[in-house]
């Protein structure tokens, strides 16, 4: 029981998290059919910045905790939408009339330059967000200890992805990101300005990217340039679980893979975590081939 | 138009670069870069391989190093504990790599491009984990297998770089002549037709899941033979050259160099694996900015496909000379 | 002598019956017309023959052999090729490389003779190169060959998709509209073309919009609306089928 209540937690905070990456390459993908090999380096981005703001700066000793937390996390988002943005100016709009693969290995060729541009900036050793940087209060559930972290993060997730659930399917602004998403073409004749919705999915991605690395940072501690390899890799696997271009599929996914993985570490083995991933990944795409919700046209994002 | 003896200059050009290639050795190339160059023929063969998948079959397949791993640890293992010589373990490299590619290949080998590409991508890391975790007992875990023998050719045990050289250059070479009939027969079509519409090629009568799994197989196979050889040449292996980095470089080269066009691949190859170096060494002038040479890697891989999308030389299609009998 | 053979037929898509229980004959040696309004569920019917689409119910014999649970490559095998409505070539590949296509299915060589080019092989390939030129000259595009698919006018690609389709050695050619966007001249060319895959003993069947083309070339016409078969029979017979003029004019309730 003991183990089962952690890892349900851990798999829930972790899952929320890949959810959280999953939504940016699932929203654009979504539009543009693209897997955006350089999100996952933007949600590495996102941690280092929360670093330099939070750490760096001691931006909590300043403002006090709270706020400094509230402001870091704005910031952080600003600044990676920011980035996504100056990116898809300038790696993806010029190839959008080039072949996918083209555009494929573009995104490869921003993920190698964002990796080296942050080792090059904080450094190739990584670093540790400090251990008392947030107050660690622990609440008991089912009698077991659990870090309230684990929960704000989980929670967090939940309610960025519903909201931004809620901004898609009600929003005029979130209409016009469906109607590209369905049919660009069809949505340049009802005036919808696609340029402009692609360059929002690439600000809005990239943010909740950032905002996942950022709470990466303060729950776990250790940063690496290259984390975002991995994450980015299991998010997009989450995306595709759920089947990709589907919002509601990026959360269930995610979720889904964060317990997998914590049941799998804690109750199979440690040392197949990741591979009990892609194992479970290639099971659900042998059966159902474009992920477990379908890839309906209406509900796409 | 071009003049009609342009194409025949440009041949001989070729012709001559090739010899001169060959004789790379003998003008006193130091053995820092006859590896350099060990390295970029070995990547050649399997971006070659990695080609018929990709660019011929238009598969997004990028877990390529994962068939590389099977060759490579099958030599080893057959070597070290069985004490095959490395010619015997060669074609069973080959063999395992291509009835791994069979079985893994067969249950997704209809998914859609970008599903593809994520399932292969997990079978290099489950297969890199499996070797970490030192499967079977054999792998030997992290720290892989060591003291794997050389190759013996004729009673000539290859052990210098420039002897490797020629081994692994001379296998360019081949694979070049053998995967040129192959892309020009009605085996390289079919692979065509299904990249550019499956529904048409199914409708006209080529079996697509065939053909798709069978360009897997031999793409795996090739790239089993040429981890044979760089077992051979390490004398060590482990998980860590096997991971999905090596997949996506693999996946570059094709891309950059022109997937479909074997001479594109391999000038893929000498600037992929090879331009580094050659930075490496201007940049060690300039300290700071040694580090940055991935950065520079990274950048120009974007402006590469902004200014040439299709690769630096696209495939240019099929040349037919017909019969004399219905030439017109 | 029967050659294919269609029995209670049946496919829906989501709620929408496409094919409600479609049975016909053809005879071997015919030229059948398919017609309907737009949405009749003709598309349906040859996608169904050609194993694009799976019925949901019923059976399809071709030449003694039991077609609905094979794949489309299957079925071009055994002696039943297609065009497509919307055309689909290999727009990028040459129209020689077309047309080989579809010599790929009664070519032999296996994968080792060609990773070896073995003499076979080269036999093998100058043979096919050979017969999709005379296939090419049959359609009239042989001077053509070099070029790329996609840069044919209209009524050539259509013609194109048609010697794809001859190269694979049929017994039974289906044919979605051939004379869909052709203009007058090229439509004239095409009952010539038709006549003359008939005189090669290939049977076919059509589905056209164009009245006076497929009066003038078919045998026989089916009628669909609905999805159902509504009438059947010789060309100037149907013209007079007052069901037939009524779901092509509709009625005023």
């Amino acid at each position: 029981m003991e183990v089962f209540i952690q890892q349900l937690t851990n798999g829930l905070a972790v899952g929320g998290i890949y959810a959280l990456i999953a939504l940016g390459y699932t929203m654009v993908y979504g539009v543009l059919k693209l897997i955006n090999f350089a999100h996952g380096d933007l949600f590495t981005l996102g941690a280092y910045l929360g670093f330099t703001i939070l750490v760096s700066f001691g931006l909590g000793g300043r403002i006090g905790v709270g706020p400094a937390v509230a402001l870091g996390v704005m910031l952080v988002m600003g600044l990676s939408a920011l980035a996504g943005h100056i990116m898809e100016r300038a790696a993806y709009r010029p190839l959008r009339k080039s072949g996918r693969l083209s555009a494929v290995v573009s995104a490869l060729g921003v993920s190698i330059f964002l990796q080296n541009a942050i080792m090059l900036v904080w450094g190739a050793k990584g670093l540790a967000y400090p251990a008392d940087l947030l107050p660690r209060f622990v609440i008991p559930i089912a009698g077991q200890p659990v870090p309230l972290l684990r929960l704000v993060v989980f929670l967090t997730s939940i309610l960025v992805m519903v909201g931004l659930y809620a901004f898609i399917n009600r929003s005029r602004v979130g209409m016009a990101i469906r109607a590209s998403a369905i049919d660009q073409g069809a949505a340049k004749l009802m005036g919808i300005d696609v340029r402009q919705v692609i360059a929002l999915v690439f600000m809005i991605g990239p943010a909740l990217g950032g905002l996942a690395g950022l709470m990466v940072g303060v729950s776990y501690g250790q940063i690496t340039f290259f984390m975002g390899q991995l994450y980015g890799l299991k998010a997009f696997t989450a995306a595709i679980i759920g089947g990709i271009g589907n919002i509601p599929g990026a959360m269930i996914g995610g979720l889904l893979l964060g317990l997998v993985e914590a049941f799998g570490a804690a109750y199979v083995s440690v040392a197949w975590k990741d591979a009990i991933t892609f194992f479970v990944l290639i099971l659900i795409l042998v059966v159902r081939p474009t992920g477990l919700l379908p890839e309906r046209v209406a509900e796409k994002l | 138009m071009k003049k009609p003896g342009a194409g025949r200059m440009v041949q001989g050009l070729q012709i001559v670069g090739a010899v001169l290639f060959f004789g790379i050795p003998l003008f006193g190339v130091g053995p820092y870069w006859l590896g350099v160059l060990n390295q970029v023929g070995l990547y050649a063969v399997l971006a070659l391989s990695l080609n018929i998948i990709l660019g011929h079959a238009g598969m997004f397949h990028m877990g390529h190093a994962a068939f590389f791993a099977v060759g490579a640890y099958s030599t080893a293992i057959l070597n070290t504990v069985c004490g095959w010589s490395i010619l015997g373990a060669l074609p069973a490299a080959g063999l395992a790599a291509g009835l791994f590619a069979l079985l893994v290949a067969a249950p997704i080998i209809h998914l859609r491009g970008d599903y593809l590409l994520m399932v292969t991508i997990g079978i290099v890391e489950i297969v890199r984990i499996a070797l970490v975790n030192d499967i079977f007992g054999l792998t030997g875990g992290a720290n892989g297998i060591v003291g794997i023998a050389r190759p013996v050719i004729f009673g000539l045990r290859i052990t210098r770089p420039h002897q490797f050289f020629y081994l692994i250059w001379a296998f360019v070479a081949l694979t070049m002549l053998l995967f040129h009939w192959l892309e020009n027969s009605r085996f390289g079509r079919a692979l065509n037709f299904i990249r550019e519409d499956p529904v048409a090629a199914e409708g006209v009568g080529v079996n697509s899941s065939r053909y798709k799994l069978m360009a897997f197989c031999i793409g795996a196979v090739w790239a089993g033979f040429t981890g044979a050889l760089y077992a051979s040449q390490m004398r060590t292996i482990s998980p860590g050259s096997f991971n999905f980095w090596e997949s996506v470089v693999l996946f570059m080269i094709v891309i950059l160099g022109g997937s479909g066009n074997q001479k594109g691949v391999l000038l893929g190859a000498f600037l992929v694996m090879g331009l580094p170096e050659l930075f490496r060494g201007l940049l060690d002038r300039f300290p700071g900015l040694q580090d940055a040479r991935l950065l520079f890697f990274g950048a120009a891989l974007v402006l590469m496909m902004i200014f040439r999308p299709q690769g630096l030389l696209p495939p240019k299609g099929r040349r037919y000379r017909l019969p004399p009998e219905v030439a017109r | 002598m029967i050659i294919l053979s269609l029995k209670n037929l049946t496919r829906s898509f989501g709620g929408l019956v496409a094919v409600a229980g479609v049975s016909f004959d053809v005879e071997r040696g015919e030229v059948v017309g398919l017609i309907g309004p737009n949405g009749a569920g003709k598309t349906t019917v040859f996608n169904l023959i050609t194993g694009a689409v799976r019925p949901d119910d019923g059976h399809i014999f071709f030449n003694g052999h039991s077609l609905e649970r094979l794949k489309p490559h299957r079925i071009v095998y055994l002696g039943l090729a297609r065009t497509f409505q919307t055309i689909r070539l290999f727009p990028k590949l040459s129209v020689l490389e077309n047309v080989l296509a579809g010599s790929h299915c009664r070519m032999k060589s296996s994968f080792v003779s060609s990773l070896l080019r073995l003499p076979a092989q080269r036999r093998e390939e100058k043979t096919a190169l050979i017969e999709a030129l005379r296939e090419l000259e049959f359609v009239g595009l042989a001077d053509m060959w070099p070029n790329e698919a996609g840069s044919l006018s209209y009524g050539d690609q259509r013609r194109l998709e048609i010697a794809r389709a001859l190269a694979t050695e049929p017994k039974l050619i289906v044919l979605d509209e051939p004379a869909g966007g052709m203009n007058d001249q090229e439509t004239f060319e095409l009952r010539g073309l038709i006549a003359r895959i008939r005189a090669r003993d290939i049977t076919i069947i059509l589905i056209e919009h164009d009245m006076s083309f497929v009066m003038k070339v078919c045998d026989r016409l089916l009628v669909m609306e609905n999805g159902a078969l509504i009438a059947q029979g010789r060309p100037e017979e149907i013209q007079k089928n007052p069901k037939v003029i009524e779901a092509y004019l509709g009625v005023d309730d």
